[in-house]
């Protein structure tokens, strides 16, 4: 049986170690340096990707925001025709047929009432409403056109009950069926004690002087599809 | 690898191998990565918001052809009735007399017809818009005549078409002859508030 042994000396332990090492030193710069730059390199990539991308995107959007612009304005243009279409639609549900009203007066005015004036007042005012909100804003006030009509009836009663005779002719206008869709409020201003003269004889007659206000429901001047 | 091994040469490698990574990642930073790294911040900030912004106007801009066919068909509504129901825009008295007098003739009535004008919209005050595109011209009618004969004349009138209106009316009896009452009142039509609109409109 023979064996051999390996009889290095010091210094070639020393060597072999001292090599070792070197290579360990080089391969882990070759490392570092390889690392550092394959981040370098990825980086390099995803940044020249992503502004690459940004750069394909504002050109995009360069085409797009002019016919975005026209579309825009297009819709706005678009809000405004409907908006005119459904104020001038409701031109005729805002209207009052004022023959209707005074046929309807004609019948509800008793025997004992003589009118003396009758004035319809008719206006056309934007009314305050809440109004649109628009793309998050705060809701804007505007003011809509409504058509605000009042009526002034003056006259004389020659009837020793001419007081109760206004009062329920002024009921009636508050509560007939024919008059509820016109009036919002009627108000008997005044009776006041007068004198008239008969139409045929010239006598004069103690009569009551009377005058009514009522106000109209606003009607909108907004089509509601109604019409 | 143990460190105090190495030897004096081999440390110097090392270190100095350490500084040129310090001193390449500093300068790296500084003159490279800094400012590729705001420009690819930028980018990615750009990429989101735009993405987003074309996303919408894109989605926005196919409803395009669908919004320019409603316009044209608000328009065609806005132009018929003009056509058809407003004063003549060129010769409104002359168009609104002819109409009274023709409505007075047929009730066997003659009628004293004085142009109204056009009368414009008030705001209330504190409102920011008004909501308006059309105002009313007005021509006003005086006459006298029975309370059965008026009905039947503002009858006519509002028969005219759906966009008559009566605005104004007043009747007062007469002490002379009670049969006879005297009547005025003002006739309306809408017209265009703003002339360029109604040009607008037409023009489409």
């Amino acid at each position: 049986m023979s064996s051999y042994v390996n009889l290095l000396s010091e210094d070639e332990i020393h060597y072999h170690s001292a090599a070792t090492d070197n290579k360990k030193v080089k391969y882990g710069m070759y490392g570092v340096g390889t690392l550092i730059l394959l981040i370098c390199a990825i980086s390099y990539l995803s940044y020249q990707s992503s502004t690459g991308k940004a750069a394909k995107l504002r050109k995009r959007w360069a085409a797009v925001e002019p016919i975005y612009e026209a579309a825009i304005k297009n819709k706005a243009e678009l809000k405004s025709g409907e908006a005119m279409v459904a104020e001038i639609k409701g031109w005729p549900q805002a209207r009052l047929l004022a023959a209707d009203l005074l046929t309807n007066l004609q019948d509800a005015i008793p025997a004992e009432m003589q009118v003396t004036r009758l004035t319809l007042k008719g206006t056309i005012l934007g009314v305050e409403s809440a109004g649109r909100r628009e793309f998050g804003s705060p809701r804007k006030k505007v003011s809509e056109p409504q058509r605000l009509y009042s009526l002034r009836i003056e006259g004389n009663v020659v009837d020793e009950f001419g007081e109760k005779i206004i009062l329920n002719f002024v009921r009636t206008l508050q509560e007939d069926p024919n008059f509820l869709e016109y009036f919002e409020s009627v108000d008997f201003k005044e009776a006041l004690p007068t004198v008239i003269p008969h139409y045929e004889t010239g006598k004069d007659r103690d009569a009551q002087r009377f005058s009514i206000e009522c106000q109209f429901k606003p009607r909108k001047v907004k089509w509601t599809g109604k019409a | 690898m143990d460190w105090k091994s190495l030897k004096k040469e081999q440390k110097q490698l090392v270190i100095l191998s350490g500084l040129v990574v310090i001193t390449f990642l500093y300068v790296g930073k500084t003159f490279i990565l800094g400012p590729m790294a705001k420009k690819w911040t930028e980018a990615k900030k750009d990429i989101k918001e735009l993405e987003q912004k074309v996303r919408t106007a894109e989605s926005f801009t196919s409803q395009d052809k669908t919004v320019l066919a409603s316009i044209q068909r608000s328009y065609s509504t806005l132009t018929d009735i003009e056509s058809q129901f407003f004063a003549d825009e060129n010769n409104k008295f002359a168009w609104a007399a002819e109409l009274a007098y023709a409505c007075g003739r047929e009730v066997g009535l003659e009628l004293e017809v004085s142009d109204g004008g056009v009368t414009g919209r008030s705001a209330v005050a504190g409102t920011t818009s008004v909501i308006a595109s059309f105002v009313p011209y007005s021509i006003n009618v005086n006459t006298e005549c029975s309370y059965d004969q008026l009905v039947i004349l503002l009858k006519k009138f509002e028969s005219i078409s759906p966009y008559t209106s009566i605005a104004q009316l007043s009747i007062a009896t007469n002490p002379a002859d009670f049969a006879k009452h005297g009547v005025s009142f003002k006739v309306q039509w809408p017209v265009f508030q703003n002339p360029a609109k109604r040009k607008k409109v037409i023009s489409n």
